[in-house]
């Protein structure tokens, strides 16, 4: 048993892991973009913002199925191939990247206006009001926001794992679905919970910890 | 040192315009602890934020210190706005970063040597009474002391103007004291002109030399506190001076339910110290009934207001009207 699981928790661990760090990559900056864009805040672009927000829809209403094959292209021009643990962390980044990128959107947006007004009031630049009052006041919410990250590329990765992904997932279709090995099944379940509940103990303690207000 | 001219600020809500700030003018020295009162949607708030461009102008200009701020570009305004500090109502503080990190804050923007910046920060924590609350979070402070951090913080970069937008509305009357006294020392030992708005009279009182009254987005008037509070000559200057006086007098008190004339008397300064009821009973064939009076204090002197019932002859009040008015006693019939 344990030489069936533990390189599939490695695996889902692995693709879990790059895919949060590639979709904070590409949704941290972009959840900032859509609250700094938006009329009445300190960058206005409401074009833009019509944009990025249309893109982030779309690309939110893609089922991650379908999301999959659709970027198999992608996946084969940057690890090379479209099979495997290394390719499904394109797929999975991509498809997390919008969801990062709202829930970043909302964390910046708790952020008291009377702060922002404060920093303009202080001749701040406007990257330093990102990276100095956005960013560190929304931090308690942005942790918060990326365990929530975590979880649901956890789930995705399960999903990823029946068409190749490798994984957890994929252990517990292969065995537990195809083979009707219900021992498999169960455990792979069980690992994935005592996953998913340990990140959000974890999430839920850091961003307690962080939390000065 | 800030001159406002001809200032309006227009709003568009919907398809409705509405405008803020009329036609404004106003003319504020350096040094100078200046109030503009109002009730709240008077345009004052509009007003300060004006100031600094937190609110861009309609139409008018705004001059500090011959800059034509209102002309500045933005990166010139940027540079600009580090010369005029602000305080808010609700203090602004950044809550995750201790009262240290939020004093540093400006410094820190100005990317100001981190040595040269422990010891700008030590220096403020002295000014404004917090050392022990160095390392301490914002949730941990009372309202006063976290507007004494908000108020290090506006001054750490040495402004040449501090704008405070009801800077000590959220406090209770006694804290609200302490940051009045602190102010008034900053300006005092700083120089730093401040301009102050409130909605509370005992501000004006406890602390301007000047202040504006506004209603309407206008200035209804204008004038030192001394003279506002002995000859106030708007029906809402009025209003804001009694409100401050437990007992509104002028409630109460009925002239249908006297059968003499009715007549505030205000005392200032010098003549507060002059028998001069006394002298008035004993040259003129009047009675003087006390009905009221209190005294307030203000930065450098202090108005006395009485309100009496004068009976007698008509004649010899009238004559006693004008006894009180030559010894500069303000006299208002009511």
């Amino acid at each position: 048993m344990a030489d069936l699981v533990i390189p599939s928790l490695i695996e889902t661990v692995y693709m879990v892991f790059f895919s949060t760090v590639f979709s904070l990559i590409l949704g941290f900056p972009l959840g900032i973009l859509m609250v700094v864009t938006e009329k009445g805040n300190i960058w206005p672009k409401p074009k833009l913002n019509q944009i990025l927000n249309s893109v982030i829809n779309v690309l939110r209403s893609f089922p991650f199925l379908i999301l999959m094959i659709v970027i198999y292209p992608l996946s084969t021009l940057i690890v090379g191939k479209s099979i495997g643990t290394t390719a499904t962390i394109v797929p999975l980044s991509v498809a997390a990247a919008p969801f990062v990128a709202r829930i970043i959107e909302t964390s910046i947006k708790e952020v008291d206006k009377g702060v922002i007004e404060l920093s303009l009031s202080m001749g701040a630049t406007i990257p330093q009001i990102i990276t100095k009052v956005l960013i560190p006041e929304a931090m308690p919410s942005i942790v918060l926001g990326i365990t929530l990250t975590i979880i649901n590329i956890i789930g995705y990765s399960a999903m990823a794992g029946a068409i190749g992904g490798g994984g957890l997932g994929d252990l517990a279709i292969r065995y537990g679905y195809y083979r009707f090995d219900t021992e498999v099944l169960i455990v792979s379940v069980i690992v994935i919970i005592i996953m998913v509940q340990s990140i959000q103990y974890f999430g839920n303690t850091l961003s307690a910890k962080i939390n000065k207000k | 040192m800030i001159e406002i001219q001809n200032l309006y600020k227009e709003f568009t809500i919907g398809k409705e315009k509405l405008t803020a700030v009329k036609n404004l003018n106003l003319e504020i020295e350096k040094g100078e602890i200046f109030g503009i009162i109002g009730l709240s949607g008077a345009g004052k708030s509009t007003l300060i934020r004006c100031i600094n461009r937190l609110e861009e102008p309609t139409e008018g200009k705004i001059i500090i210190d011959d800059v034509d701020i209102t002309g500045l570009d933005k990166e010139a305004l940027r540079i600009t706005r580090k010369d005029i500090g602000m305080i808010f109502q609700h203090f602004n503080l950044l809550n995750q970063k201790n009262v240290y990190d939020n004093i540093a804050f400006s410094l820190n923007l100005s990317k100001m040597d981190k040595k040269k910046i422990e010891r700008r920060v030590d220096e403020l924590l002295k000014y404004v009474g917090l050392e022990d609350k160095k390392y301490a979070y914002p949730s941990t402070l009372s309202g006063g002391q976290k507007q004494r951090v908000a108020i290090a913080r506006a001054i750490a970069n040495n402004p040449k103007v501090l704008l405070s937008d009801e800077g000590t509305s959220a406090l209770d009357p006694q804290t609200t004291k302490s940051i009045l006294s602190l102010l008034n020392k900053i300006r005092k030992e700083m120089g730093i002109t401040i301009v102050m708005i409130t909605h509370q009279m005992e501000v004006v009182k406890e602390v301007c030399d000047r202040a504006a009254i506004m209603e309407d987005g206008e200035i209804i008037e204008i004038n030192t506190v001394e003279n506002l509070f002995r000859e106030p000559k708007t029906k809402t200057a009025h209003k804001f001076i009694n409100s401050m006086h437990t007992n509104v007098e002028e409630e109460i008190i009925n002239p249908e339910d006297f059968k003499g004339t009715i007549v505030r008397l205000s005392f200032l300064g010098s003549t507060a110290k002059e028998p001069i009821v006394s002298q008035v009973i004993r040259r003129f064939n009047i009675n003087i009934n006390i009905l009221s009076g209190n005294i307030d204090k203000l930065q450098t002197s202090s108005v006395g207001h009485l309100i009496v019932e004068l009976t007698g002859d008509s004649h010899e009040i009238e004559k006693s009207l004008k006894y009180f008015k030559n010894q500069d006693v303000n006299v208002e019939v009511i």
